[in-house]
């Protein structure tokens, strides 16, 4: 058996083995790799940075704990960026299970959520709000009847912050951390193309070609994935933000030079075998 | 790091490396995560929508009598005909409130977001930033003015495809190509970004669980093998 042939049929697991591998290392030991800023990445953050201290903007959660690795980074790095422009920031979430990663998000932000001095009057998490694309429109026309309460039940008329608050007309900016539907499109159709709310996205990578097509008129920036959110951690070291996602970006960078290596490696061995045998 | 805390991670360290024994082959450890995280989540979508539920509408009409709270929630109740063979005609009044509702919704926004400010785009596309004379933005309105064209006419199939016809066809038909190439390495990107989010929870998160889970689940999966092995041979 030639060694192209012996390639072709190696064991999945040694591939698994080598990837986790690959992985492992610059996570244990980091190498540093530049991470250069998109186009798309730069808009999102311009626009954040356009924000001026009391202008209310909606951070509204919408991706499952599956792609916690991808959106959470850019969940905590937008925090971030809200409070130091000193937005006023109202959580919720479309997908139920990711209201608890904002709460979590939030707390690594501010140090708590509804202990916190500041929340009510700065920030405060809605909680889910279900049927999707129906709910998006039923927020945006009467924001006090969609989410009577808060997430830890406190009446919305209760909370200082939300008092003047009615319809989507009263929000800045629309932020959505998307990973599918309901998610950016839906947003698209019940608030930015029906109040004009300037609306920009951190979606997950395999969403982001759906997305693109979206920026720049519709979508004012984009966060593509780890990538992105690698990228927007670097702009916002400017604010003494500490981000952790240069590790992770080593590690991407070897697994695709990884996949690159097994792509060009099989294509060899199979056109080895189909055009050798005709010699 | 306190108790609670610890638990939590190591339970969460536990059933990452029992749905990552998939790697090896199929197995029970694997089989027992998936139906934890499928009921764990029906469960959390239940009490969550419950919770909506009685905030929203049992609350108001049971304290300040807002009547009107009935009649959706009767329509809602509906839905649970789903299980009556008999009546089951019935569940389909609230499914056809639900369709209809979003499909109306939909449509109004998709006609403005999907397609009218779409062709807009297109037409004003490129760097936003870029001068109209600068040498990428014509570039790129003239990739993107190919390109479009060519996969719409791809998509034309009441004339028979020949002639300029054909070869705008077959740009089209590459451009897709490039497309799907495009969503791919994304695909390999986001799923690389999923393992890397296990891994950094494992090795960092918060004092380096897997140092001490990695090499207990290597010993499980090696007395596994064994015994399975040992098994295998009596039956020889």
């Amino acid at each position: 058996m030639s060694l192209f042939e012996r390639l072709e049929k190696v064991d999945v697991r040694a591939i698994y083995l080598l990837l986790f591998l690959v992985i492992s290392l610059p996570l244990i030991k980091p190498i540093g790799m530049p991470i250069t800023t998109s186009q798309m990445t730069i808009a999102y953050y311009d626009v954040v940075e356009k924000l001026k201290a009391g202008d209310y903007v909606v951070v509204s959660s919408d991706f499952s704990p599956a792609s916690m690795a991808e959106q959470y980074p850019a969940t905590k790095g937008t925090l971030a960026h809200l409070v130091a422009k000193g937005a006023k920031i109202v959580g919720l979430g479309f997908w139920a299970d990711s209201v608890p990663l904002l709460e979590n998000a939030m707390k690594a932000t501010f140090g708590s959520t509804k202990d916190n001095p500041k929340y009510g009057t700065d920030f405060v998490l809605l909680g889910w709000v279900p049927n999707g694309e129906v709910g998006m429109a039923a927020l945006g026309k009467d924001v006090q009847t969609t989410c009577p309460k808060d997430y830890y039940g406190t009446a919305i008329g209760a909370i200082p912050m939300m008092k003047d608050i009615k319809s989507a007309r009263d929000f800045k900016l629309l932020i959505t951390i998307a990973s599918g539907t309901p998610g950016v499109p839906e947003w698209l159709r019940q608030w930015q193309a029906a109040y004009g709310t300037t609306t920009i996205t951190a979606v997950t990578a395999v969403s982001a070609p759906a997305t693109r097509i979206y920026f720049p008129a519709q979508v004012g920036g984009v966060i593509e994935g780890l990538a992105g959110a690698a990228e927007y951690e670097v702009l916002l070291t400017r604010y003494g933000y500490k981000g952790t996602l240069v590790p992770p970006m080593d590690a991407q960078s070897l697994s695709h030079l990884l996949v690159i290596a097994f792509i060009v490696l099989g294509n060899i061995a199979f056109a080895v075998r189909k055009y050798g045998k005709g010699k | 790091m306190t108790i609670p805390e610890m638990l939590g991670t190591l339970m969460a360290a536990t059933f990452t490396l029992m749905v990552y024994s998939f790697f090896y082959k199929e197995n029970k450890a694997y089989r027992l995560a998936e139906h934890i995280f499928i009921g764990l989540a029906v469960a959390h979508g239940a009490v969550t929508s419950s919770k909506y539920i009685w905030d929203t509408a049992l609350t108001p009409l049971l304290t300040k009598g807002e009547t009107y709270w009935i009649l959706p929630m009767l329509v809602g109740l509906l839905f649970l005909f789903f299980f009556v063979k008999k009546y089951f005609w019935i569940y389909r009044i609230p499914i056809s409130t639900v369709v209809g509702t979003g499909i109306g919704l939909g449509m109004a926004g998709l006609m403005r977001t999907q397609f009218v400010d779409q062709i807009k785009a297109t037409i004003g596309l490129a760097n936003p930033k870029a001068a109209w004379y600068s040498a990428d933005y014509l570039i790129n309105m003239v990739i993107v003015a190919i390109m479009v064209i060519g996969t719409l006419a791809f998509f034309i199939f009441t004339i028979e495809q020949k002639g300029a016809l054909k070869y705008a066809a077959h740009v089209g038909r590459w451009t897709m190509m490039i497309a799907f190439g495009a969503a791919f390495g994304f695909t390999v990107m986001a799923r690389m970004s999923l393992l890397i989010g296990r891994m950094q929870f494992l090795l960092d998160y918060p004092t380096g669980v897997a140092w001490y889970t990695v090499p207990i689940a290597i010993l499980i999966l090696a007395a596994v093998v064994l015994m399975q092995r040992s098994k295998g041979a009596k039956k020889a």
